[in-house]
């Protein structure tokens, strides 16, 4: 069996874990810091899934060594707080120039409020050669398999 | 009304004279052979419409009774049911793989054994009364289920199938045996080259007849190796599509059109010449090249502006890049969304110094290689432990 890695950062626990739940097959752990869930792609293929959650009290994490050993990474923020994003900016800025880990920075907004722009339903937007943004629902399964689309996306261009 | 008849192949005709006097009460004709060679006689003369075998017989057992009378065009729809004494659920479980009807275990119990027996003969005859084919099956659209899903479903069953696709008023045939593709047919087009082109058909619509076919086998290529290759068709037409004019919209040679570099593109101009406008998709169509060839050609015709969209209300030569780039400022002005913007600001440059599409993808690549070079010499290249077929069977689950 082979297993890609893929971790899911967010300064919200709550929201985090809901869009882990939405993807996994499985939620096996959930903890306010740290939640892991499987996705099976098929008898060969799964996805671990690592939700990690950044805030001020939460327990110090190695990101040198999580940025080595991961497929690429979703960082949630949310759209309607957006100091959120200044919590979890540092992390970007880390994995992306020291490990050129593939992130897609995903805003959550509740499905109301979703634009109804094509252009936030498909694929997200390319913002560098490592990063993209994409607006996603936690809790609507369609709209989080579509930010993970986006993640596998960019790293089958940069398998080419 | 004539009688339904039975043939019974058993070496030992006692084990089961209870069931022939049960089923002639019923209203059947039955006779018994005592080996497989006299049954295969007896089929041609007698002509069962139900054949029962026991599993182990001497010279030829019944699995090989059974292959015998699915491969002649006369019998391969014959009802075949299997009796004998497996002991284990394995041996069962592979006989119940094999393209029968049913399987009895004996001792037979005669009362559910002439049941189910003239179940599956009614069955039979209500489907010939409906004028349904003899083979079960599914079918479906292939915007819900495409090739690669078809297969490998088809695979994990073991099935024996046809497998027709029909799309832009085409029909094409993949042919199945035990799970295995063996052949593949579409209009001129021959085993791998056929299944090429349906691999990446994404409307229109598929039936699965499961039943015997005579098929030759034609390509020795693994299943996973044609799927992990119809993957990356599909990728890679994706990625196309997704830079040029929808399929369906009529393309055009521009008026001052260069003339071709090589022959390939000359087959492209003679499609289109004389001022002629097709859609694109009748263009890939028509081209007896590959597909995917086709369509890299066209792009090249498409971003030298050698080829043009034919402008309608819905779609313009290049209007979708510096639409998205225009809209995207507009969702993002319409919220207050500081920290966002200032990720934006870096990569979105104004929309008039946008630069066309081609033009910002060599860009694009240019910048990621330069970087991944960078990035070998600082020994930051992080190495990718999933592969892209792999990556690609992630990208096709994520899609359903």
């Amino acid at each position: 069996m082979r297993i890609g890695e893929i971790v899911i950062i967010g300064s919200n626990a709550n929201e985090k874990q809901r869009f882990l739940a939405a993807l996994s097959d499985d939620l096996a752990l959930t903890t306010p810091d740290f939640s892991f869930g499987r996705l099976t792609i098929n008898n060969q293929l799964l996805l671990h899934l690592y939700g990690i959650t950044v805030h001020p009290d939460a327990k110090p994490l190695s990101w040198d060594l999580l940025g080595a050993k991961m497929l690429g990474c979703i960082v949630l923020f949310s759209w309607q707080d957006l100091a959120s994003f200044e919590r979890v900016k540092p992390v970007i800025d880390h994995l992306t120039t020291s490990f050129r880990t593939a992130v897609v920075v995903a805003a959550h907004l509740n499905h109301e409020n979703m634009p109804d722009s094509e252009l936030f339903h498909n694929g997200g937007i390319a913002l560098t050669p490592e990063g993209k943004f994409a607006f996603c629902d936690v809790d609507n399964v369609e709209s989080a398999r579509r930010v993970l689309l986006s993640l596998i996306d960019l790293l089958i261009d940069r398998s080419d | 009304m004539d009688r339904k008849r039975i043939l019974i192949n058993e070496k030992e005709p006692h084990e089961v004279g209870d069931l022939r006097k049960a089923l002639v009460a019923t209203g059947y004709d039955v006779r018994i052979a005592e080996s497989s060679a006299q049954t295969l006689e007896l089929i041609e003369g007698f002509k069962p419409n139900l054949l029962i075998s026991e599993v182990r017989m001497p010279v030829m057992d019944g699995p090989h009774l059974l292959q015998e009378v699915r491969n002649r065009p006369a019998t391969q729809a014959l009802l075949f049911v299997m009796i004998g004494k497996l002991r284990t659920v394995e041996e069962r479980v592979n006989i119940l793989k094999l393209p029968i009807d049913d399987y009895l275990q004996k001792p037979l119990d005669i009362d559910e054994a002439v049941v189910r027996i003239d179940n599956l003969i009614k069955e039979i005859e209500l489907l010939s009364a409906s004028s349904q084919p003899r083979w079960r099956g599914f079918n479906g659209h292939l915007s819900e289920m495409n090739l690669v899903d078809l297969l490998q479903t088809i695979e994990v069953g073991k099935k024996t199938c046809v497998l027709k696709l029909r799309a832009h008023g085409k029909e094409g045939q993949v042919f199945v045996t035990e799970g295995q593709v063996i052949d593949a047919e579409l209009g001129g087009l021959q085993a791998r080259q056929a299944l090429l082109r349906m691999f990446t058909w994404s409307d229109g619509t598929f039936q699965v007849e499961l039943r015997p076919h005579e098929r030759t086998r034609m390509l020795t290529i693994a299943n996973r190796d044609l799927i992990s290759e119809g993957l990356t068709r599909q990728h890679r037409w994706r990625q196309l599509t997704a830079q040029l004019p929808p399929l369906h919209a009529q393309v055009m040679l521009a008026p001052a059109a260069a003339p071709p570099a090589n022959e390939e593109e000359q087959a492209l101009y003679n499609l289109l010449e004389n001022g002629a406008a097709k859609r694109l998709l009748e263009l890939v169509e028509e081209n007896p090249a590959d597909d995917l060839r086709t369509l890299t050609v066209f792009k090249k015709l498409y971003d030298r502006g050698a080829i043009q969209a034919v402008q309608t209300a819905s779609t313009n030569k290049n209007g979708e890049s510096t639409q998205w780039l225009k809209r995207l400022q507009e969702e993002v002005q319409t919220r207050s969304a500081a920290p966002v913007d200032a990720l934006f600001k870096a990569v979105i440059r104004p929309v008039e110094q946008a630069p066309q599409p081609h033009e910002r993808r060599r860009a694009d690549r240019r910048q990621q290689a330069g970087r991944r070079q960078d990035d070998r010499r600082s020994g930051l290249l992080r190495k990718l432990y999933l592969n892209k077929s792999e990556l690609l069977m992630i990208r096709e689950k994520l899609s359903h």
